[in-house]
């Protein structure tokens, strides 16, 4: 039964992202009523699948590749539906509709059920350490979409080709400020996800494992979003060059999960 | 045909002539007073801004009334080089429920598809609607035929790209600078040379919500008055460079022959990386800025031709619009005549409805009289009944009446319709107006 209810939302995120994709290529500004009805309704039918997993495994979707990839997707739409609220900041939608859906598409391919081995330490610390990872990954997603629009933006008004991008894309600012909330709240929400996880591995594993992919790759993203952070705030750097560390670094951090995951056989266990 | 508009656009006359004919917004309902006190004028309202002044009219008798019409503007007018006639047009029935539609949507605007004219409707309609008692402007038919306007404007709007992209030099700015800084609220602006243009786009920019202003000219009288007049600060044209790091958007417009920002002078005032971005607006001819200054990082330079290009390829967008909103006018003008058509039906129906009734009291009461016995409530669902009764027999041949009308079919079904029911003909067009 999750399963339709994921589906459902899946298919909803993807008409969501196909009508974003029509309005800007059309070159026509900020979004309609349709695709904010498409993104809620998405929103309501993946928190139903969520909640009737829940009620089948007796455990959140957080353990596994499959229920992982679908609650990030929820993040992610959760994020898309509260942009929604400002519509100067609507039309990040063209990139966080299709992540929402690409994802949760991947998660429905590879099956959206418990799998690994079964952890004795299943329970309030992971979900904690791995719900506020996982918000940390979508607050990141959102502000290198962000950073992404940013940079093409600056490119359409720096070159003066005012074409879809400068039509469709919000203002150079909007999309400045969304990036910076957006890495802060990531920044912040990973550091307190890879807090609680070396915690719980002294509790549990007597130390962190530092040859452990997953531990080298946790590290590689804190370090990253904070090389973004401190490239936002630094007074030596313009809002442009900050876009592209923040860009450049989730674009290193995603092809190196990519990597580790088709190429190290101990690390098919995470993510 | 009971719709007419008298009166003359950008289209008809020059700038001279039409503001000898507009009517300052004190003047309108002593105008509209004036028209209305004479014979055949059910309603009227008067649009006047700098692009045109027409009378909407909605007519009893238009052989009475649209002299007296070209009469009150002319005499607005005063002395012209030409007769008044010459430069007024006159549209009747739906021509001028078309034009009024055309107007609301900024089709018949100079610049084609602004917005500001649906406001200036909403206007003289709420001025007409002022007018009351004897002298009463607007009623049942100018209430739909305005409020059918203004939303004809917004659904042109809505559902088309007609109003889409700047639409002059000023605009364009003001709509790059959104598009790099959002709100411009709070945004810093200076101005070099407080040219026209250059106090045009600094307006455009103030009305925005640019909070402050400097303005750096030679001429520091000119520069202290544009100063003055968007609450700014006048600074002597030597010092500019020293506001220049605390400004986001940088109008320049003088009459110098050479460049006054260059890079080297820029590179040397204004040393390191600018952190958040510059917007220049460069108007002036020769160019006020080095072009190889937009190539630095951060600053958005534009030129005059620059925004001639964004002007001009917005105006063949929307252009390509003209269609799809001239579907949607003929399509609310059809709509909108189906509807007064439909009013031809009322007196009748008026009639038909009084006569039923009072059969139906004359009835009830009768009856009621011989049921003595019957307790207050039963009288009470007697009563309720006739008038239920009456309801369900009268709803079809009357919206079928109506219908008829719409289709322009009343003439023939009237007919039979008095001759059947015993109803005597009477002044529909007048009654219905009412």
């Amino acid at each position: 039964m999750h399963v339709l209810a994921y589906a459902v939302a899946a298919a909803l995120y993807l008409a969501a992202s196909i009508r974003y994709a029509l309005r800007f290529a059309q070159g026509r500004r900020g979004t309609t009523a349709l695709v904010a009805v498409l993104v809620y309704t998405g929103v309501l039918s993946h928190a139903a699948g969520v909640a009737l997993y829940w009620a089948s495994y007796g455990e959140p979707p957080l353990v596994g590749l499959g229920p992982s990839l679908a609650s990030l997707a929820l993040l992610v739409a959760l994020a898309l539906a509260g942009l929604g609220l400002f519509s100067s900041a609507r039309a990040v939608g063209l990139i966080l509709a299709p992540a929402a859906s690409l994802l949760l598409l991947l998660a429905l391919l590879i099956g959206i059920q418990p799998t690994g081995s079964e952890f004795a330490f299943r329970g309030p610390w992971l979900v904690f350490h791995v719900s506020v990872s996982f918000i940390g990954y979508a607050g990141w997603l959102v502000a290198a979409a962000a950073a992404l629009m940013y940079l093409l933006q600056f490119r359409a008004l720096k070159h003066k080709h005012l074409g879809a991008i400068f039509e469709f894309f919000p203002p150079l600012e909007t999309l400045d400020r969304l990036s910076e909330w957006a890495l802060v709240i990531g920044f912040s929400a990973l550091t307190l996800g890879i807090a609680v996880g070396w915690a719980w591995t002294i509790r549990f594993e007597q130390g962190l494992r530092w040859g452990d992919p997953k531990v080298i790759w946790g590290v590689l993203a804190w370090l990253a979003l904070l090389l973004a952070l401190w490239a936002r705030f630094s007074r030596r750097r313009s809002t442009r060059q900050a876009a592209l560390w923040n860009v450049a670094g989730f674009a290193v951090v995603s092809v190196a999960y990519l990597v580790a995951k088709l190429t190290i056989a101990e690390a098919r266990f995470f993510l | 045909m009971p719709f007419a508009v008298v009166g003359l656009n950008h289209r008809t006359a020059p700038i001279e002539i039409r503001e000898r004919f507009a009517f300052a917004s004190t003047e309108v309902t002593d105008a509209l007073a004036h028209v209305l006190e004479g014979k055949g004028v059910a309603e009227a309202a008067l649009i006047s801004t700098c692009n045109r002044t027409e009378f909407y009219l909605h007519l009893t008798d238009p052989d009475e009334a649209i002299p007296r019409v070209i009469k009150t503007l002319a005499a607005q007018a005063g002395e012209l080089p030409k007769p008044a006639e010459r430069y007024l047009y006159i549209k009747h029935g739906p021509e001028a429920v078309e034009h009024l539609f055309r107007v609301s949507s900024g089709l018949d605007s100079m610049v084609l598809g602004e917005v500001q004219v649906q406001g200036q409707v909403r206007d003289a309609y709420e001025a007409a609607r002022g007018l009351t008692g004897t002298r009463q402007a607007v009623r049942a038919v100018f209430n739909r035929l305005f409020q059918s306007a203004l939303s004809v404007g917004g659904r042109v709007r809505n559902e088309t790209r007609l109003s889409e992209g700047a639409a002059s030099i000023a605009s364009a700015a003001v709509e790059l600078a959104r598009k790099i800084f959002g709100s411009l609220g709070g945004r810093r602006g200076m101005v070099l040379g407080a040219g026209d243009m250059g106090e045009l786009t600094l307006q455009c920019l103030v009305d925005e919500g640019v909070a402050s202003v400097m303005v750096a000219s030679r001429n520091m009288v000119r520069a202290q008055r544009v100063a003055e007049k968007y609450g700014g600060e006048s600074v002597p044209f030597a010092d500019f460079w020293n506001w220049l790091p605390e400004t986001d958007i940088l109008i320049t417009s003088t009459a110098a022959p050479h460049a006054m920002i260059t890079l080297e002078e820029f590179r040397r005032r204004m040393p390191g990386k600018l952190k958040s971005p510059l917007f220049v607006v460069d108007i002036a001819i020769p160019r006020d800025v080095e072009p190889a200054i937009g190539d630095l990082p951060n600053v958005f330079l534009y030129s005059i031709d620059d925004l001639e290009h964004i002007v001009t390829a917005n105006f063949e967008r929307r252009k390509a619009e003209l269609p799809k909103a001239e579907t949607i006018i003929d399509e609310e003008v059809g709509k909108f005549w189906r509807w007064y058509s439909g009013l031809r039906a009322v007196p009748f129906i008026r009639h038909l409805r009084e006569q039923a009734e009072t059969v139906r009291q004359t009835e009830l009461d009768r009856a009621l009289s011989q049921l003595n016995h019957l307790s207050e409530a039963d009288r009470r669902r007697v009563e309720r009944l006739s008038r239920d009764l009456l309801k369900k027999l009268l709803h079809q041949p009357t919206s079928r009446m109506r219908a008829a009308a719409e289709d322009g079919r009343e003439h023939d079904i009237l007919e039979t319709a008095r001759f059947l029911f015993g109803i005597e003909e009477d002044g529909a067009g007048e009654d219905a107006a009412k």
